[in-house]
């Protein structure tokens, strides 16, 4: 724990070097303000799309239709919001919301014994090697790879366009993700503490949830909410797998709102918007979470 | 379930475990008996086993499969290598391979500068609150394919989007940028541009926080130059990364399918068919499943050849220096 927190102050405060100090102080202004000004055309260059879609959805048809388009809106209205409500959109709102949080919950169910059992307990080494190997690599496969097997497949067993279906194909999806994404964060937790405790006469269970959980449950919690977002964001399996509206998940239901008709765009942006609203949220939650991973996860992995 | 079922023999049994590890006989010799001596543990066997089972079901039966789906005709005749001879024959799907191919060529080094750029920028001293660019700038990473496609469809549409109005400006004529083969090339490039250079950012700025700052103190006591620092300590330092975000992005820009639906469905003709639009095309609006997998098998391939080429050149190199 110690070396973990070491780790992290290392990296959020870098104390600059004196030689750098010295080059700061002469250039300081010039070379700040050129950092700082690259630095918010970038995060324009991000955001303004998402601006322009969220804008687009309370534009009035006058403004829609104003040339040069506007950046802010004369006359704000709410048209749109009420059109793809009474589209229904609040239902695959609940279909997405339903399939995401139960995939990501099965998931993890699935994968943090998992990763426990590969991490913590004698196993053939081989096994475990090959095995988490073989997760990794499979992270590279394009899912739509296996979309046409499982497409057929399902069928064959006629469960297309059921809600359990895309449950269980997102909780299978990314479960070698899980795993190996686990399985670093259990790394990082020194082993000692629970073997203490096991020493102590403490059940593996006993040592499992009063030491390990605590110290890994940030870890887990921004976990949980990476398989959310991939959930909430799938495409391709929703391709092959929704043909109705009682499966309908927000991205599908995005791409049939997409307008045939020049103007009718406020819609299909307020529907964006609402898919848009949870990444939000999501990038400031996991920031942290992703590059503390990334950074020793990839050292430690090596 | 699995849990509770794995978990409950367990109480009572914890100390002696602990202690009881040291004192086991080694398991015998061999490679087979050494990858299948379960006896020590079944607990930790029975927890692996429900994602291992997941791994079979979606990773391994379905390229399986797909082999078995090649191998035969749409009315499940064996017909040997007659679909992959037949996608050699078939101009629709040089298109798209080609189209994949070029979009990587253009969209992989982009992404790289960009992200490199970025994370050298957001890593430096100058950069303010780092936990607040890198949460903006990582966005777009988090955004559904489609939901990009449908905010660069707005974007880029002739009368209602914002690309047009820097050109309005410059008085130059308004460029409806979907409709045709080449304007439409270079929108879908900048497309993915925004979606995955956010992803070798990330990458790439994780890459810059493992290189130990003490040796550019060394460096600077040396007399080096900041470039001469960045050249020879950080990129080598970063190679490892550098390597893994070339492949990630390669593979996330050949996958794209979203984008693609949202904004040009392939058009205009056929002129933006990826090898992804083209699987979708071909095994689920025109229902040849069977002909679709061969183009899947070439995907796979390229991805594992071009995840070989860059690890082996990116990796290797550094290790041998």
């Amino acid at each position: 724990m110690a070396q973990t927190e070491a780790r992290e102050t290392a990296t959020t405060e870098t104390v600059p070097l004196p030689v750098e100090m010295a080059v700061q102080e002469r250039r300081f202004n010039l070379r700040k303000l050129l950092v700082v000004i690259v630095l918010y055309l970038a995060a324009f260059w991000t955001l303004v799309p998402m601006y322009w879609v969220a804008i687009s959805s309370i534009k009035s048809l006058r403004d829609l239709a104003h040339i040069p388009p506007r950046f802010f809106p004369t006359d704000p209205r709410l048209d749109a919001w009420v059109t793809i409500f009474e589209r229904r959109i609040l239902e695959n709102v609940y279909n997405s919301l339903v399939v995401a949080t139960l995939a990501t919950i099965i998931c993890l169910v699935i994968s943090v014994p998992a990763a426990y059992a590969a991490t913590r307990m004698r196993l053939p080494f081989k096994f475990v090697a090959i095995v988490v190997g073989l997760m990794g690599l499979v992270a590279l496969l394009p899912p739509i790879a296996s979309a046409i097997p499982l497409f057929l497949l399902g069928s064959d067993l006629g469960i297309i366009d059921e809600k359990y279906t895309l449950i269980i194909l997102y909780t299978v999806l990314n479960t070698a993700f899980a795993v190996w994404v686990l399985r670093g964060t259990f790394m990082d937790v020194p082993m000692d503490v629970e073997e203490a405790a096991l020493m102590d006469g403490d059940t593996r269970f006993g040592a499992v949830r009063r030491i390990l959980l605590p110290l890994i449950f940030p870890s887990l919690f921004s976990i949980a909410i990476l398989l959310f977002i991939f959930n909430w964001n799938e495409y391709i399996i929703a391709l092959y797998f929704v043909n109705s509206m009682k499966t309908m998940t927000l991205p599908i239901a995005i791409q049939a709102q997409i307008p045939q008709h020049e103007l009718d765009w406020g819609v299909v942006s307020a529907a964006g918007t609402i898919a848009v609203f949870p990444v939000l949220v999501a990038a400031f939650t996991l920031q942290r979470f992703l590059v503390r991973g990334l950074t020793f996860g990839v050292a430690s992995g090596q | 379930m699995t849990v509770q079922q794995t978990v409950s023999p367990l109480p009572g049994q914890g100390a002696t475990s602990a202690n009881s590890v040291n004192t086991q006989p080694p398991p015998p010799q061999g490679m087979w008996s050494e990858l299948f001596s379960f006896r020590d543990n079944r607990l930790g066997v029975m927890l692996i086993v429900p994602s291992l089972l997941a791994l079979i079901l979606v990773q391994f039966y379905p390229i399986v499969y797909n082999f078995w789906l090649i191998l035969t005709s749409e009315k499940g005749e064996w017909i040997g290598l007659a679909n992959l001879s037949r996608l050699t024959r078939d101009t629709i799907f040089h298109g798209a391979l080609i189209f994949s191919l070029k979009m990587g060529i253009v969209v992989v080094p982009m992404c790289l500068l960009v992200g490199l750029g970025l994370a050298l920028l957001v890593h430096s001293d100058y950069a303010g609150r780092k936990a607040i660019w890198i949460s903006i700038l990582i966005i777009p990473l988090m955004v559904s394919e489609i939901v990009a496609g449908m905010m660069w469809k707005i974007m880029y549409h002739p009368t209602l989007g914002l690309v047009n109005v820097p050109l309005a400006a410059l008085g130059l004529e308004p460029i409806i940028w979907l409709v045709k083969a080449d304007t439409a090339f270079i929108a879908l490039c900048v497309v993915e541009i925004w979606r995955i250079s956010p992803l070798a950012f990330l990458l790439l700025y994780a890459g810059l926080n493992q290189v130990p700052r003490d040796i550019y103190e060394a460096a600077a006591v040396d007399g080096a130059t900041r470039w001469r620092a960045f050249w020879d300590m950080t990129l080598p330092y970063i190679r490892p990364m550098f390597a893994i975000a070339t492949i990630l992005v390669f593979v996330w820009s050949t996958r794209t399918i979203g984008t693609i639906a949202a904004t040009t469905q392939g058009g205009p003709g056929r002129a933006t068919w990826n090898l992804s639009w083209y699987i979708y095309g071909m095994s689920f609006q025109r229902l040849k499943p069977h002909y679709a997998s061969a183009a899947v098998l070439v995907m796979l391939l390229m991805t594992y050849i071009a995840g070989t080429i860059f690890v082996r050149y990116l990796w290797v190199e550094r290790r041998s220096r």
